[in-house]
């Protein structure tokens, strides 16, 4: 079963066809994540995993990279679980 | 309880502008904010509403529209103090944040989307009104609004399909006991409405604009020719969703959103991009067909499926895709829904009656009545109507009659003898289409008339069709519908029944089909009344109907506009009001297009 990260890797390579190389790439600095496709991106994190922030209340650090947005969905699944 | 809503976003265009000067004038119309509009709410019940284009003679203006607000408030006898509300049709503020992300999105909000944009622009115009009274609706919630409140149905299923709201291209609500609640939605990135506005670029005409030319060209095209590419480009989810792929191939993003990438697959895949002049080819008549079928496609596929998933019997539409009458014509007749009922402005102007009746409904009010023919507009009487002739008194003579009926039995002679003619009358419709107050009208019958306006009278592609208006009483005697099926709003297409179809060339359109609009006594009684009276003097109480206007130019608003209007056409003879108009002997018009 592929984990978090891989499976974020495969939504930026196959739903928003942005290839990033390694997981701790800094998206906003590379331009691999803006504003359209960060909408996009949730939107399948939430498809995919259930995540749903409060999207007016992001802390856009938290999506620096592909490691830091997999801590983030896993820390509120498991939340949410509990 | 008074709450003007509004539509249009002041900035949008102008920022594009000053951010990437240099693009192409098409362009700058690949924004958000088109169709400014104001509506005026009055305890649940929209009572004037009028788009900013009529007044300020800007088509499709995004401008910050305080004509309209004005006429509004001027027709209610209010002033600004006297509104409770002014709720705007975009609420971008949950994704603030997000457009921080990088410059230019981050600028753009600030100018563009921000409630400190919208709060200074109304206090530009209306420096007093309080800015806690200044609200923000969800642009596809406005849409919904807009027709779920003017649907008369307590329950039924809302889809909204545009090129993108804030930042969703499909919405599903459940409308139930007064409340909508979205159950799915479909990102901008596979936005079919924006698949469909940038191949109208592609083609050479208008972004955001023009789809309704193409949806016009498609019945000329063989759709099987380039089926496969759309079949490949527009993918259909097991859960109601859409996938189109090509319009994220912008790779890191493109801050001027001009989807470069995408067009340059559509000339590698399809063919060249088309410039406005160009000839149009039967390649462009094949594309605009497969284009058309995807639509339709994607429209029976999406609201199939969650009619199905619902087991709600009726839907409500609006959108700017809900513009697209021959889509609208297959789900009408695709069985998936008992009765349908499209928002006649279905467009962004329309999101200003609904950011207006949602905000009303939250305040408990909301009256629910089915929509009658939106005559919501301006109407310009007697006193108007004679200063403006008299303006025009070397160029015009008036012969006025005494009544409707009197005016109607001329109307209908002339038409019955092969003349064109505009008629203006009442309050102004809402939305875009002409349903019988501005209105240019001839014998739908009369072999050359089709042609015959397209160059002289509106100035247009030759290969518009033109619609039919028909009294309500014998619409199944000429189209394939039921008797008494009311279609108002000229927003579905139906066949031409097959024996009539070479006794009306003027409106069949080459596969025949027509755009048809059905008049009834109750809810459109002065044209109905020229109905009757055109029954008399061709056999039909039908008419072709077309808007008020030429190409280019929104549709007349004052009497000053359709004397000018008259003038510069080829038109026979203008109905203001009871008053015939006709130029003076030795007067020529003032047209482009020899006679």
């Amino acid at each position: 079963m592929s984990t978090c990260i891989e499976q974020i890797q495969t939504i930026f390579s196959q739903v928003l066809y942005r290839e990033v190389q390694s997981p701790q790439a800094d998206l906003f600095e590379s331009g691999l994540l803006d504003s359209m496709s960060l909408i996009e991106l949730l939107f399948s994190l939430e498809q995919q995993f259930g995540f749903q922030p409060d999207i007016s209340d992001l802390d856009l650090d938290q999506f620096r990279s592909i490691e830091t947005i997999a801590h983030l969905v896993e820390s509120s699944t498991t939340r949410k679980a509990s | 309880m008074n709450i003007i809503g509004i539509s249009g976003l002041d900035q949008s265009v102008s920022f594009r502008r000053q951010q990437w000067p240099g693009l192409d004038e098409r362009e700058y119309r690949i924004s958000q904010g088109h169709d400014s509009a104001a509506a005026l709410v009055v305890n649940g019940k929209c009572v004037y509403a009028a788009a900013e284009e009529r007044f300020s003679r800007k088509k499709h203006t995004g401008d910050f529209p305080v004509h309209a607000i004005n006429y509004c408030l001027a027709e209610a006898g209010l002033t600004i103090d006297g509104v409770d509300e002014i709720a705007h049709a975009f609420d971008y503020s949950p994704y603030k944040g997000i457009f921080m992300l990088d410059p230019a999105s981050a600028s753009q909000y600030k100018t563009v989307y921000s409630r400190e944009a919208l709060v200074g622009a109304v206090h530009q115009h209306f420096p007093q009104f309080p800015a806690e009274r200044i609200t923000h609706v969800n642009h596809h919630l406005a849409h919904a609004a807009s027709a779920y409140y003017t649907s008369g149905w307590d329950e039924c299923l809302v889809i909204v399909l545009d090129g993108m709201g804030e930042v969703d291209s499909v919405s599903v609500y459940v409308a139930r006991n007064g409340q909508l609640e979205r159950i799915h939605r479909i990102p901008a990135t596979d936005s079919i409405g924006i698949l469909y506005s940038l191949v109208t670029l592609h083609l050479g005409f208008d972004f955001n604009a023009d789809e309704y030319k193409i949806m016009g060209l498609a019945p000329y095209g063989d759709p099987s020719k380039f089926r496969s590419f759309f079949e490949r480009v527009v993918t259909f989810g097991d859960n109601g969703s859409l996938r189109i792929p090509i319009l994220r191939m912008q790779g890191k993003g493109e801050a001027d959103h001009r989807y470069c990438a995408t067009r340059e697959l559509l000339s590698s895949s399809l063919i060249k991009e088309r410039q406005p002049d160009d000839e149009i080819t039967d390649e462009h008549r094949d594309i605009a067909a497969a284009l058309q079928e995807v639509l339709e496609n994607a429209l029976l596929y999406v609201c199939g499926y969650f009619g199905a998933r619902t087991g709600l019997r009726k839907l409500a539409l609006a959108g700017g895709v809900a513009l697209n009458c021959t889509a609208n014509g297959k789900l009408l007749n695709s069985g998936h829904f008992d009765d349908l009922y499209i928002q006649p402005a279905a467009g962004d102007d329309g999101t200003a009656v609904g950011a207006a009746l949602h905000r009303s409904a939250k305040g408990g009010h909301i009256a629910n009545v089915r929509q009658s023919v939106p005559f919501l507009g301006p109407a310009y009487r007697n006193g108007n109507i004679a200063s403006a002739l008299e303006l025009e008194s070397e160029q015009v003579e008036v012969v006025p009659f005494a009544t409707l009926e009197e005016t109607c039995a001329e109307a209908a002679r002339l038409i019955a003898d092969g003349k064109v003619i505009a008629w203006y009358r009442g309050r102004m419709e809402f939305g875009p289409r002409a349903l019988g107050h501005r209105s240019i009208l001839a014998d739908p019958g009369h072999p050359e008339m089709r042609d015959r306006i397209n160059a002289m009278v509106k100035m247009r592609e030759a290969f518009r069709p033109f619609a039919p208006a028909v009294a309500l009483e014998e619409v199944h005697e000429w189209f394939e519908v039921e008797p008494g099926t009311e279609l108002p709003y000229m927003i579905t297409i139906v066949d031409v029944r097959e024996p009539h179809r070479a006794q009306l060339p003027a409106i069949t359109h080459v596969n025949g089909s027509a755009r048809v609009q059905t008049v009834s006594a109750t809810d459109n009684s002065d044209f109905h009344t020229l109905l009757e009276a055109v029954g008399r003097t061709t056999g039909r109480r039908m008419l072709l109907n077309t808007s008020f206007n030429v190409k280019g130019q929104p549709i007349v608003n004052t009497p000053g506009e359709a004397i000018e209007t008259f003038r510069r056409t080829g038109i026979d003879y203008l109905f203001l009001e009871n008053n015939l108009v006709r130029r003076k002997a030795g007067a020529m018009p003032v047209c482009h297009a020899a006679v």
